[in-house]
């Protein structure tokens, strides 16, 4: 997977490919809007993040001539802009998400996941890992042999760490996907509701899943 | 930025404004005053002259209708008298004519006036003005009069009136004393005007001197005029406010310095001492995990103040929509659900209302208080909201059994980075702006909260939203 990132704030632009690079995705970086628009406009890349201010041509303009070129590109704005008329400006210029600054890199990296598998196949209805399995459709958790009692929040909870496996999940997103809470909220509720499900999934098995990622959040996936 | 349109006329100072319209008003009554003054002396010389010449001709006529003509008293009235009068003001002249207009007898020099023969038709009394060929201006009574014979004739009694003339058509003085008043009345005017306006020079003074270091002074509304005292009030209230608001961003700007100082400070405490030698790598993932943490807490600040500024910026339209409260509120007592359920707390919402309002910013609302009522309630608590609405508000109350606030921290709960207990708050995550931001929310929905609290019994907090877009009266 090659992502193009246009950032003209040389330590952001750094840290952004090294911590994409360990993820496993191949960066390029051009650090002003004109470099941005002809590397865009020349490489094949599966993912462009785009700053809006920059320098020599903004974002909006970029967005607007590799839409022109390549409407299936997934493009991020990553921006300090954050009023709501610059996030419409945005989506309605095509791109396909929006992330203000300051942002936690966890964050980035899940949402960045979520657009390339957007392009992909869909998933099946049933997902399974090591004993686990669960079933998207019927809302039914197996692991072993016993069926786990889960509530539809809970559910839909483990639901999203099964399908972001191997991901590190922040408790905003997790917030945002579970509960629909899209503002800065006490998120230690999240801790609370990941215990519970651990009691239920973890608890009574060697074999644990859940893992807490201190700082970041948490990931479902077999060690 | 100026509240009103100022046209030409408000530009022009009030002292001056004052100043032409006292002298205006001053110089139009002394000239009113003087014309009729003037005109009024016109009259009465005109009557004075009139009653002169009516006694003459009466006199004429008198010894004329006596049946039998006294030559001597004719000759007395018509050449005698009159001939008395030369060199006396009222010099006069008297002509007496018969019906085919022959002079009967007439006072000497007469001729030099010339006076035109009464016609032959007109039998009535006549008075008018001659201004006669020497130049001389006259008075002239002209009456029909009836000799023995019963022969008609006319007396003419003319009187020369050109000193009266002269000295009313000299209009100089009357301009003299016009021009005068009109300076005069100018230099009242700027006088009384200087005078009257004093104390809003001094009020002017006061204000220059009131700065932004000095911004506890006030002005003594007992020193200056009525009319000004309720000016004074007013400016008082605003110099009351302006001051509470200083204060509160002085305080926030040092509680904003200090709030970040301290994560900042730690992170490079922390970060100096694992740099000054050489550590295992766990040790250095442990200062960075928690640095992580720290970063986090500062972004989430930044983010929280963020909201704040920009919710108070008058030109912020937000989007609203028509709000199920129930729903909304319902979708937060979910979201604690599980925290709540830690600690043995019911949460409970009755009642529904539809309100126009944006969903996200009521969401953080709910959010925020219920976090508050949750982290401040113990176990086995509970919480309810209680939502009710009429045709014009809707109510919202969530009332908790926690441990309450203390009176002493109520007024100043909504104020940014207060804390009614630091080192709980602490401990609990809190960093002090969830009311402050709970309260810009309310604004933005022009509603009102209130909060009553009694410690160790509970909390009730009470909002109310206008239903409709407009402020809350």
């Amino acid at each position: 997977m090659r992502i193009l990132i246009v950032e003209d704030e040389s330590k952001t632009a750094a840290y952004l490919r090294k911590g994409l690079n360990e993820s496993g995705f191949t960066v390029d970086i051009a650090d002003n809007g004109e470099d941005g628009l002809h590397l865009a406009l020349n490489h094949p890349y599966d993912l462009i993040i785009l700053d809006v201010m920059l320098p020599k041509v903004d974002g909006w303009t970029i967005l607007t001539a590799i839409r022109r070129a390549h409407p299936d590109v997934r493009v991020l704005f990553l921006t300090a802009r954050d009023n709501l008329e610059d996030k419409v400006k945005g989506l309605e210029l095509g791109a396909d998400d929006y992330l203000i600054k300051p942002f936690a890199f966890s964050e980035l990296l899940a949402r960045i996941r979520t657009l390339l598998r957007r392009s992909n196949t869909p998933q099946s209805d049933i997902l399974s890992i090591a004993d686990l399995s669960i079933d998207i459709v019927k809302h039914k958790a197996v692991r072993g042999k016993a069926r786990l009692h889960l509530s539809p929040k809970e559910f839909a909870l483990l639901a999203l760490l099964v399908q972001r496996t191997g991901e590190v999940l922040s408790r905003t997103l997790i917030a945002e996907c579970i509960w629909d809470i899209n503002f800065d909220s006490d998120t230690n509720v999240v801790d609370v509701a990941i215990r519970r499900l651990r009691q239920k999934v973890d608890d009574e098995f060697d074999n644990k899943l859940i893992h807490t990622v201190r700082g970041m959040g948490y990931v479902l996936e077999q060690r | 930025m100026y509240l009103n349109n100022v046209n030409f006329l408000n530009k022009v100072s009030i002292r001056t404004r004052f100043t032409l319209l006292y002298s205006i008003a001053a110089f139009s009554l002394l000239a009113l005053i003087t014309i009729f003054l003037y005109w009024e002396s016109v009259n009465i010389l005109y009557k004075t002259d009139y009653q002169f010449l009516s006694d003459q001709v009466d006199a004429i006529e008198y010894a004329l209708e006596n049946k039998q003509i006294h030559l001597a008293d004719l000759k007395q009235q018509v050449i005698d008298e009159p001939m008395d009068t030369e060199g006396s003001i009222y010099k006069y002249y008297v002509r007496i004519l018969d019906d085919k207009n022959k002079i009967v007898m007439e006072t000497p020099g007469i001729h030099s006036i010339n006076l035109f023969n009464p016609g032959p038709k007109t039998r009535r009394k006549q008075t008018y003005r001659w201004h006669s060929s020497t130049d001389a201006n006259y008075l002239v009574i002209q009456s029909p009069i009836s000799f023995i014979d019963n022969q008609g004739g006319w007396v003419q009694v003319a009187l020369n009136i050109s000193w009266q003339h002269t000295v009313m058509s000299d209009r100089k003085y009357f301009t003299i004393a016009l021009i005068i008043s009109a300076f005069a009345s100018l230099l009242l005017g700027f006088y009384i005007t200087k005078r009257g306006m004093k104390s809003l020079y001094f009020l002017t003074h006061c204000v220059k001197n009131i700065t932004v270091t000095s911004l506890h002074q006030r002005i003594d509304p007992d020193t200056l005029p009525k009319e000004l005292t309720e000016l004074v009030s007013a400016f008082n209230q605003m110099l009351d406010r302006i001051e509470s608001s200083f204060v509160r961003l002085k305080q926030f700007s040092s509680d904003l310095a200090h709030e970040l100082r301290m994560p900042i400070n730690n992170m490079m405490g922390e970060t100096e001492i694992i740099l000054s030698r050489n550590h295992c790598a766990a040790e250095y993932q442990q200062v960075m995990l928690s640095n992580l943490e720290e970063y986090q807490r500062v972004s989430h600040m930044i983010e929280n103040i963020l909201f704040l500024s920009r919710a108070e910026n008058p030109q912020l339209d937000i989007e609203k929509t028509q709000l199920n409260v129930h729903e909304e509120i319902a979708c937060i007592c979910e979201y604690y659900e599980a925290m709540a359920e830690e600690k043995n707390i019911s949460i409970t919402h009755t009642g529904k209302a539809i309100l126009h309002g944006n969903s996200v910013m009521f969401r953080r609302m709910i959010n925020n208080l219920l976090s508050n009522a949750i982290k401040y309630t113990g176990i086995n608590g509970w919480i309810k909201f209680a939502i009710q609405s009429d045709t014009t508000h809707v109510c919202i109350q969530l009332s908790d059994n926690g441990i309450g606030i203390a009176k002493e921290h109520l007024p100043r709960i909504f104020d940014r980075f207060y804390r009614v207990d630091s080192a709980r708050s602490q401990q609990s995550g809190g960093i002090g702006l969830g009311l402050a931001i709970v309260k810009s929310i309310i604004d933005l929905h022009h509603g009102s909260i209130t909060i009553n609290s009694e410690p160790d019994t509970g909390t009730h907090i009470f909002i109310i939203f206008p239903r409709t877009k407009g402020t809350l009266s």
